[in-house]
């Protein structure tokens, strides 16, 4: 696809990015403004990307390759090609849940949360796609909640 | 007129409503014929109370039905009873010498033609939303009037051969023959889908949810007001009309060869003007207008009808109401009911349903009660009506008619607006122009929460005819908020006849964020008032607000006490004291302190630090300004200075305005400038805006966007604001053309994407546009129903553009934002546009070089894109000026595409 096939342009970077359930509502414009921030990472298989406890201040998106998520020995789940993890990192740094590590050999791109700040202040349509994001998972797990605690008679 | 993605939907509506009609026209002409041979017309408003309680009863049935069972049951439910109530009353013929056959009878049409109503409306309402209603209702109704011609024609070629009672068998079959278009009607409507979301919501028929649609909704009140007051004419008419018939024709077969003949003719005349004119009808005069255009014309018509009965002129008579009768019934189906229908389009689905249910189940049953009883009672001469006080009763329906028509229009905006804004407005809808609001309000100040207070407060102060006494009873409220709202209120009012309320505020009070505002107040509306002892206050917010007022009051030269005072604070040690004489400084506005704001800015405190940004911009001379943009430039304070920059006001804009012509508006450090300006607004910014949208094209969408939240209507500015959404208007209509293009093209996908997102870049700039021209108000509400991009609330958005922005502009903006496929619009453009010659060149070179229009970085990044994956050959000096693009994913995709040819 590309010249240096290790290396993705950045448009399709921002291809990337809308593939993605988080950004499929927030337009291509807005997503070059991002594009950029996208960090390309090689890591090899068996590598721990995040540890569980530590504070995170990113979010990963997976381009090649498979990670396992994972508390100890017990796998919560497998994520794959424009799967993504750590996305509330972005805006919250907090200690990861899980720990994440790689099944395969990978490529993953990072965002950091400092520059993704600089681009929602400059920006306000990708805070705003985010929020959106946000209100749906809420909403979601609200509707959960209310069938989880609805009698069943 | 019909889109080619509506036309299957459109086809399969028309023929089931075809057959129903048709069956039904047949039992009416039957049943007529046969009541009118065997009874006299005195006994006919017997038959409209009959018909009025059984409307009721099977109107409440239905409304149960449609609550407990999907939409797809109660049309299957509807079929099924219809059909049998047609095969049963052929079986009970025996007793059609009875007379109580005779009235439920002739009463069971009504039943037959109130159920097919509501199932049909009631599936047309949810299946298109306002536009395609206001286009289609005409067209999916008409199947129903060449469905009774061909009823009322097969009656009177069928009664020589089989007689009058037979007929029904012929009714039964065409009501039978619904059946069969049933299941591939609800195939493609995918009607189970759409009553799941509001199946719980659907029309009720008890009274009291009548009683309160009518009272919650002025719209549905209206226009049921309406139906009832056309339908009662029709009743009186037809009652006039049919005593002249029965004294023409005899028996059975004449009465039916004759309604069917008349009924033929009306039908006729009513399917040419529904087919020919209702929709256009309403675009063109109007939904007031096309309103009461039926009543008016009933009126003058109606004039020689009466004439001729006063002079005991039979035949003239007969001819007139004849006509009449035809009139009536021909523009009350050909244009009102549609009409009246689509008004309620922009109202929820529930609501709508609702009002179908009760203008359909409810109004028209009252209207035959009502008139079956006035009908009854009127005195009788030798057992004959008296015709002049019909005459006169109609008269007055007529009139009623005509009032609630031409109300009709205003309910329909206001629900357009509440329809995109949100569903969910508060009943209580204040007018504050009122005695009754504003004693209501008053209630609020005095009795209601601190929040309650305030928004009360908000309110009236938007209003200064009223809100004095607001003011005075605020300003001794028990709640400290509260009598800060209103200290600052008086303040920015000047509100100097409350100045004694103001001064016991100041002697009684113990607060002391009270204290330092009502200092600042008296200073305001009072500058001569002596604050001086307040200037050593122990607490330094009302000391400051005292050095403040008292340097506000007199010359800096002969106060020196307030003046050593804030010399003294500015090298005070504690940063608190050194952030109030800079707020003090800022405020005063003064040429003096400029050397020491710029000197404070380095203070190793973040607070003093800000605190002089903000005195400097509040200061605000070039030198100030351009200290702070240069701050701006090569630092990443920028929020902070943004935030001086915009407490500065106007001062800034000359600043701003050489900072963003050196940068071309490139970049984001300018576009967070010209956002400022938006938020900023005032005459100075809105000018800059405008001048950096002429000279800026490329950022026409940011620009605007800072012009829209100005909120600033430049008259100045109009001619350009109309020439840009002209040309704006003619780039979207090409730009479907490309799209649809594009999209013919398996390669040019990700083009036809970027040109999507330019066509909606388009509609924002144009409904900006449209808010600095037009009701900025109901843009705004159109711009939410655009936002939640669900069918319906973008056909609302459309219609509230549609009647707020000029014809000019409405006609060719609703074609390319609504709801329709790319070939249907463009099929509807080529009408009254040369569509653009496109090849793959063309288009490339159109999007690269901005051709018409400048293209975005990102629509241009993919056709460099596309061009690449797709190896077509290009020249190298196309490319090369996008090498250098500021744009980091243009610049990056022009590298590549450079690269790789090389490389080849």
């Amino acid at each position: 696809m590309t010249v240096d096939k290790n290396r993705l342009l950045l448009i399709e970077r921002v291809l990337l990015l809308k593939s993605l359930s988080i950004f499929e509502e927030t337009p291509e414009t807005i997503l070059a403004e991002i594009a950029h921030l996208l960090e390309e990472q090689e890591v090899e298989e068996n590598t721990t990307i995040v540890s569980e406890g530590e504070i995170g201040n990113c979010m990963y998106i997976i381009f090649r390759g498979t990670v396992k998520v994972h508390k100890g020995k017990q796998l919560l789940a497998l994520l794959e090609e424009k799967d993504f993890f750590g996305e509330l990192s972005l805006l919250d740094a907090e200690a990861r849940s899980a720990s994440v590590t790689t099944v395969t050999d990978c490529i993953i791109f990072r965002i950091d949360q400092e520059p993704f700040y600089d681009v929602m202040e400059s920006c306000p349509e990708v805070a705003k796609g985010i929020i959106q994001i946000l209100c749906k998972r809420l909403r979601t797990a609200n509707q959960k909640i209310f069938e989880l605690t609805k009698p069943s008679w | 007129m019909i889109r080619k993605s509506e036309s299957k939907l459109v086809e399969k509506l028309f023929i089931f409503e075809f057959f129903q009609g048709a069956a039904i026209a047949i039992f009416f002409t039957t049943a007529i014929s046969i009541f009118l041979e065997r009874k006299p017309t005195s006994e006919l408003p017997v038959v409209f109370i009959i018909s009025a309680i059984l409307l009721w009863i099977f109107g409440f049935i239905y409304s149960k039905l449609e609550n407990k069972l999907p939409f797809r049951s109660v049309i299957l439910t509807v079929l099924i009873f219809n059909l049998s109530v047609i095969v049963l009353f052929r079986l009970l013929m025996q007793y059609q010498s009875e007379s109580w056959f005779l009235f439920l009878f002739i009463s069971f049409f009504n039943v037959l033609y109130l159920l097919n109503n509501l199932e049909f409306w009631g599936l047309s309402a949810l299946l298109f939303d306002v536009r395609q209603s206001k286009r289609l209702f005409g067209i999916v109704s008409a199947g129903d009037v060449p469905a009774k011609m061909l009823g009322y024609l097969t009656a009177l070629i069928m009664i020589p051969y089989i007689g009058t009672a037979n007929l029904l068998w012929v009714a039964a079959i065409l009501m039978s023959i619904a059946f069969f278009i049933f299941k591939p009607l609800m195939a493609i409507a995918n009607v189970d889908k759409l009553d799941k979301p509001s199946s719980h919501h659907h029309a009720t028929f008890s009274f009291k949810t009548i009683a309160l649609a009518f009272k919650v909704n002025p719209l549905i009140r209206k226009i049921a007001l309406v139906s009832f007051f056309s339908f009662t004419c029709l009743i009186t008419v037809t009652y006039v009309f049919y005593g002249y018939v029965k004294q023409e024709f005899e028996n059975d077969k004449e009465l039916a060869a004759f309604f069917a003949i008349f009924f033929a003719i009306v039908r006729g005349i009513t399917l040419v003007i529904k087919l020919a004119g209702t929709n256009r009808l309403v675009n063109k005069i109007g939904l007031q207008k096309s309103l009461v255009l039926t009543p008016v014309l009933l009126f003058f018509l109606c004039l020689p009808a009466l004439y001729f009965s006063g002079q005991d002129n039979f035949i003239n008579t007969f001819y007139m109401f004849g006509v009449v009768a035809v009139m009536l019934e021909v523009l009350r189906s050909a244009i009102l009911t549609p009409v009246l229908l689509a008004s309620m389009q922009p109202l929820p689905t529930h609501q709508r349903l609702r009002g179908h249910t009760i203008i359909k189940g409810f109004m028209d049953p009252v209207a035959f009660f009502f008139t079956g009883i006035v009908l009854l009672i009127l005195p009788r001469v030798e057992g004959k009506v008296d015709f002049s006080l019909v005459s006169l009763f109609l008269l007055l329906m007529i009139i009623g008619w005509i009032y609630f028509s031409l109300t009709v229009e205003k309910d329909y905006i206001e629900t357009l607006k509440v329809a995109v804004r949100d569903r969910t407005l508060n009943a209580r809808d204040i007018s504050i122009s009122d005695k009754d609001s504003l004693s209501y309000l008053m209630n609020r100040l005095i009795t209601g929460s601190e929040k309650e207070v305030i928004s009360v407060l908000q309110l009236v102060s938007s209003q200064p005819e009223y809100n004095k006494e607001f003011l005075e009873k605020a300003l001794h409220h028990n709640s400290a908020n509260v009598q800060l709202y209103a200290l600052n209120v008086v303040k920015l009012q000047k509100a100097t006849e409350l100045l004694p309320q103001v001064k016991d505020v100041l002697k009684a009070t113990e607060d002391k964020r009270v204290l330092s505002q009502v200092i600042g107040t008296v200073s305001a509306i009072a500058p001569k008032e002596d604050l001086s002892e307040y200037i050593n206050h122990p607490d330094p917010e009302v000391s400051q607000s005292a050095t403040l007022a008292l340097l506000f009051q007199s010359d800096l030269k002969t106060d020196k006490k307030a003046e050593s005072e804030l010399e003294k604070l500015l090298a005070s040690a504690d940063s608190k004291d050194r952030i109030n004489a800079l707020k003090i400084a800022g405020e005063l506005n003064s040429f003096a302190y400029s050397s020491k704001v710029v000197e404070m800015m380095q203070d190793p405190s973040p607070g003093v630090k800000q605190a002089s940004r903000m005195a400097a911009a509040k200061i605000g001379t070039a030198e100030l300004i351009n200290v702070l943009l240069l701050e701006f430039a090569s630092t990443n304070n920028d929020a902070e200075v943004l935030q001086a920059l915009a407490s500065g006001g106007p001062s800034a804009v000359a600043g701003i305005k050489d900072f963003l012509f050196k940068q071309k508006c490139n970049g984001t450090k300018c576009r967070k400038l010209v956002s400022l300006l938006g938020k900023m607004g005032g005459s100075e910014s809105v000018k800059l805006l405008e001048e950096c949208l002429r000279r800026f094209p490329e950022n026409a969408n940011t620009i605007l966007l800072s012009l829209h939240q100005a909120n600033i209507k430049s008259s100045e500015s109009e001619e350009q604001y109309l020439l840009t959404i002209r040309e704006n208007l003619v780039a979207a209509s090409h730009m479907l053309f490309k799209i649809q293009f594009a999209r013919q093209h398996k390669t040019h996908q990700i083009i036809s994407r970027a040109l999507e997102l330019e066509l909606l870049g388009i509609r924002n700039k144009c409904l900006w546009l449209f808010s600095f021209l037009y009701d900025s108000d109901k843009i705004k509400r159109a711009q939410i129903g655009f936002t939640l991009n669900t069918k319906e609330s973008v056909a609302n958005a459309l219609e509230l553009i549609s009647v707020t922005v000029p014809k000019e502009f409405a006609v060719s903006f609703s074609i390319i934002y609504e709801n329709a496929t790319i070939d249907d619009k463009c099929m509807q453009l080529k009408k009254s546009i040369h569509p653009p010659l496109l090849s793959d060149a063309a288009l490339v070179k159109n999007i690269l070089f901005d051709v018409d229009y400048v293209f975005n970085n990102w629509t241009k990044s993919c056709v460099l894109y596309s061009l690449a994956e797709n190896k077509i050959d290009v020249n190298f000096e196309f490319i090369e000026p996008f090498r250098s693009s500021e744009n980091k994913v243009l610049k990056n995709t022009a590298d590549f595409l450079v690269e790789k040819y090389a490389l080849n």
